[in-house]
């Protein structure tokens, strides 16, 4: 156990070099800057550490990803992982430009390296670390790496049914996690669904003078009006007709799971700067609801004049970005439709594109893929270890869990301050030097060895 | 007549020319560039024109122009205008460039040809006539030229008090007048006020990753809950004691709004609009236009707004809120109602920050002047005249006109379709031309009045 330990850690040094490489190559996925530039440097990271790789592109989708490492026996482990990343922007908010790695502290500061090229790494060192302990693999590994994880995996699910049994596995472990306010391992299970929406309304042909506003309606208004109505300011309750008609309800195992997430309510508010949570909800009603309840955002808004100083312009355009998290059994599509009746039920022309859907999945907790990868990563890090049945985020965990029908775990190297999708995101060093470890052990007990 | 209307019609090239110098000055009041360079420029032209001019200056102001020009008699005529125009924003949607003049179809182009750069123009030219046909001016004459219209004229009631003893006038004519859908000059005897403000809510301490939003609420959603409680479709304004301070109109001011045909059909046409608000129509909607106070968004800005997905939950929302005043409405009083009104809503949270407050102002519509430019406008452009109470805009006219305490009447070169304060801000030439010689009869009534 030792030798692998040192093995894992002599791995370190160029682990961190292919990881500055990965991050110095931007790769927005919203704008689609270096997609294909980012592809090329994941296939040379995995072709130099001696896997087998094919590149699939289809029409204008990012690259698709997929390494193959042969090992023994027949046990197959798959990592599901992205290249792509958020946008950087408020780039004036970054205290280092976001596409120059820096290591300020003992953390690494980038764009990307929190979710999810940091995690991508560590696991092709893990992998290198064992090849050099034992030689070779003790079981198959294979990496399937996509680039459209921030604008919703659109093109993910046909290309996984698609290659179904190139891409056959016994289980399968997700992109990341995270070490809590008090350092213990987040392992998660299950993950929501989303329905992002771009809404755009028209309300005039042409930009008028606010003068007019007496009797003309500008779309700022009616953009205000729109997002107004979609949620009940008191409850949160999204007020769409149909909108919960799906949701399946937590089952008591789930529950179980949920009740023992530590949640420091205080710290927690005091980290994100509220002192009230949605619908006033505390303690464990806030965990449920973080967990099991579909939530309604705006992420964007846009309209009129917004520069310095006032501009006195009815605008005849207002555009806003709506992420519904979803939650099982809620299909993305119909979400979107919902919405568009809920619009023009009030009479308010909006148009809704669905620019990402993805729905909820989560992995049967008695699976003993679970309590093995929860068993190992507390050994092999010395953390107390929480299990949640579900992230409260998301990604195509059911493009991929329900087309192989295989358990899936999230486990990984960030931590409670990694700014994940926000400037200043960083990993600490000695979490990425601990989860190549971490994963080196959760491969070779996958494989059945001590 | 004849030899002015020869004489604006042999120098009409000139004059475009002169205004093309003004327009190539981009003097965005909102963004405080070009602001210095144009007061020279307009203080030259007044020289030029044989006028006695000076630069006034206020800490933290932009400047103004007071020039004069001594006439066969002794009354005195004030002509307002201002040398700020709008932001050209959106700037993909002009034809031409917006700062520079561009004759297509015998329109001239640029920003701030028809609000106001275009009518200061006129009025040196018609000046220029009536010198270069009679050998002088046939009354004395005034000029009073602010830099910060556009901004609410954040100074212009200090500029005015330091003006006491050099501002002595008998009447004023106002920066503008416009031709309607039906080709009538509109005569405006008073004008709206305004209270422009910015709203700020920050609701996070940072950006957070939106799969918070179960729990935590962003700034943009609670933005479009605070905007759209201010008021409701039908028009109201909900903020509590909004309409306290309105004084209703005058009988002689309602007797006028009878007299104006409200091209309803045009101006649905115009501004691409089925219906206006809460349902109004034909003399309602008038009456609206004319004496309702407004409340309408001119803004809206948060979180991600670049293409495709970004699922942040942003710490921050701002909006641009314009409401229009009716006599006897005190902006500041307005703003105060709205943090009331925002504390009791449960946004307190939202800062308000003014950003430009006036006074509305309605002339005595029985005072002698109004006849006789009524009457000059009718026998220069043989043009029906509708008598307007009140614009439905606004401008500084409250300081002036109580300060004076004379009449106040606004007639320029503007048309129906100017496209003022939007991409493609226009006039046509023939009116430019037709207003040169307006202005000048204005003059030769004026001084004939005892």
């Amino acid at each position: 156990m030792p030798l692998l330990r040192d093995i894992a850690r002599e791995h370190i040094d160029p682990a961190l070099e292919v990881l500055r490489t990965l991050l110095r190559q931007p790769s927005v996925a919203a704008t689609g800057e270096g997609i294909a530039a980012c592809a090329a440097l994941v296939r040379g990271a995995f072709e130099e550490a001696g896997a087998a790789v094919a590149v699939h592109q289809e029409g204008s989708a990012a690259p698709i990803v997929i390494a193959e490492f042969p090992g023994e026996g027949e046990r197959t482990l798959l990592f599901y992982d992205h290249y792509d990343v958020q946008p950087a922007d408020p780039l004036s908010e970054w205290t280092s430009p976001p596409f120059e790695p820096v290591v300020r502290d003992g953390r690494l500061y980038a764009r990307g390296v929190a979710d999810n090229k940091g995690d991508l790494v560590t696991r092709l060192a893990a992998v290198r670390a064992l090849k050099a302990a034992h030689g070779r693999l003790p079981c198959r590994v294979k990496f399937l790496v996509e680039g459209e994880e921030e604008i919703g995996s659109s093109n993910f699910g046909s290309y996984v049914r698609a290659h179904a049994k190139a891409l056959r596995a016994d289980a399968c472990i997700w992109e990341s996690g995270q070490r809590d306010l008090k350092e213990r391992l987040q392992i998660t299970t299950g993950i929501k669904g989303i329905c992002y929406l771009d809404l755009e309304l028209h309300a005039t042909s042409r930009d008028l003078h606010s003068s007019l506003g007496a009797v003309v309606e500008g779309a700022g208004n009616r953009m205000a009006w729109a997002l107004a109505s979609l949620k009940d300011p008191s409850t949160g309750r999204v007020l769409v007709d149909g909108f919960y008609d799906r949701v399946r309800e937590p089952s008591a195992r789930e529950i179980e799971a949920a009740r023992k997430i530590p949640f420091d309510e205080p710290e927690f508010k005091a980290h994100v700067g509220v002192d009230r949570f949605i619908g006033g909800a505390t303690g464990f009603d806030a965990v449920l609801r973080l967990l099991f309840q579909p939530t309604c955002t705006v992420c964007g808004l846009d309209s009129g004049y917004t520069g310095e100083g006032s501009k006195t312009v009815l605008p005849r355009r207002a555009r806003a970005k709506v992420d519904f998290r979803l939650v099982p059994d809620q299909d993305p599509r119909e979400i979107a439709a919902l919405v568009e009746a809920h619009f023009k039920r009030l009479g308010i022309e909006i148009t809704a594109l669905l620019l990402g859907g993805e729905r909820a999945y989560r992995t049967d907790l008695d699976d003993p893929f679970v309590s093995l990868v929860t068993g190992v990563a507390g050994e092999a890090t010395g953390r107390e270890v929480k299990l949640y049945p579900t992230s409260p985020g998301t990604g195509p965990m059911y493009d991929l869990g329900a087309a192989l029908g295989v358990p899936v775990v999230s486990v990984g190297g960030s931590y409670w301050g990694s700014r994940a999708h926000a400037p200043d995101e960083n990993i600490r060093l000695a979490d990425f030097e601990e989860t190549i470890y971490l994963i080196a052990r959760v491969i070779e007990r996958f494989a059945g060895r001590p | 007549m004849d030899a002015i209307r020869a004489h604006a019609a042999a120098h009409l090239t000139e004059h475009i020319e002169l205004l093309d110098g003004l327009i190539r000055l981009p003097s965005v009041a909102a963004q405080g560039q070009g602001l210095e360079e144009t007061a020279a420029a307009v203080c030259g032209l007044f020289e030029a024109a044989g006028g006695k001019a000076d630069i006034l200056r206020l800490p933290g102001a932009a400047p103004s122009v007071l020039a004069e020009f001594t006439g066969r008699n002794d009354r005195t005529l004030l002509f307002y205008d201002h040398y700020d125009v709008q932001p050209a924003e959106p700037l993909d949607e002009w034809t031409v460039p917006p700062f520079q003049v561009t004759v297509r179809d015998g329109r001239i182009y640029g920003r701030g040809t028809s609000d106001n750069k275009g009518d200061l123009i006129t009025r040196l030219a018609a000046l220029r006539a009536l010198h270069d046909t009679s050998g002088g001016l046939p009354c004395r004459v005034l000029f009073l030229v602010e830099g910060e219209e556009e901004i609410g004229s954040v100074h212009f009631d200090s500029y005015v008090a330091g003006l006491r003893g050099r501002l002595r006038a008998d009447a004023c004519v106002w920066e503008y007048g416009d031709r309607d859908p039906a080709e009538r000059m509109n005569v405006i005897a008073g004008v709206k006020g305004i209270c422009y403000v910015e709203l700020e809510l920050t609701a996070t301490k940072r950006d957070l990753h939106s799969s918070l939003g179960a729990v935590v609420e962003g700034a943009a959603t609670r933005l479009a809950w605070a905007v759209a409680g201010l008021r409701d479709n039908s028009g109201r304004i909900l903020i509590p004691g909004f309409y306290d301070g309105v004084t209703p109109p005058r009988a002689e001011a309602l007797a006028a709004a009878r007299e104006v045909s409200f091209e309803e059909g045009r101006m649905q046409v115009h501004t691409g609009v089925r219906g206006f608000i809460g349902g109004r129509t034909g003399g309602d909607a008038l009456r609206a236009l004319l004496f309702e106070p407004t409340c309408t968004v001119c803004g809206l800005e948060a979180g991600y707004t670049g293409g495709g997905m970004k699922t942040v939950l942003p710490r921050r929302a701002r909006a641009k809120i314009d409401f229009r005043l009716v006599p006897d409405q005190d902006p500041e009083e307005i703003v105060r109602l709205l943090r009331a009104h925002l504390d009791r809503a449960g946004f307190a949270d939202c800062a308000i920050k003014p950003l430009g407050g006036e006074r509305a102002f309605q002339t005595d519509l029985s005072h002698p002047f109004v006849r006789t430019v009524v009457d000059a406008v009718r026998a220069s452009t043989g043009r029906e005249t509708v008598l307007l109470p009140t614009s439905a805009g606004t401008g500084p006219m409250h300081p002036l006109g109580e300060l004076l305490g004379v009449p106040i009447l606004s007639i320029g070169s503007g048309y129906w379709g100017c496209n003022a304060h939007a991409p493609d801000e226009h006039i046509r030439a023939s009116d430019f031309e037709e207003t040169i010689v307006m202005i000048a009869h204005v003059l030769e009534r004026f001084a004939l009045e005892s």
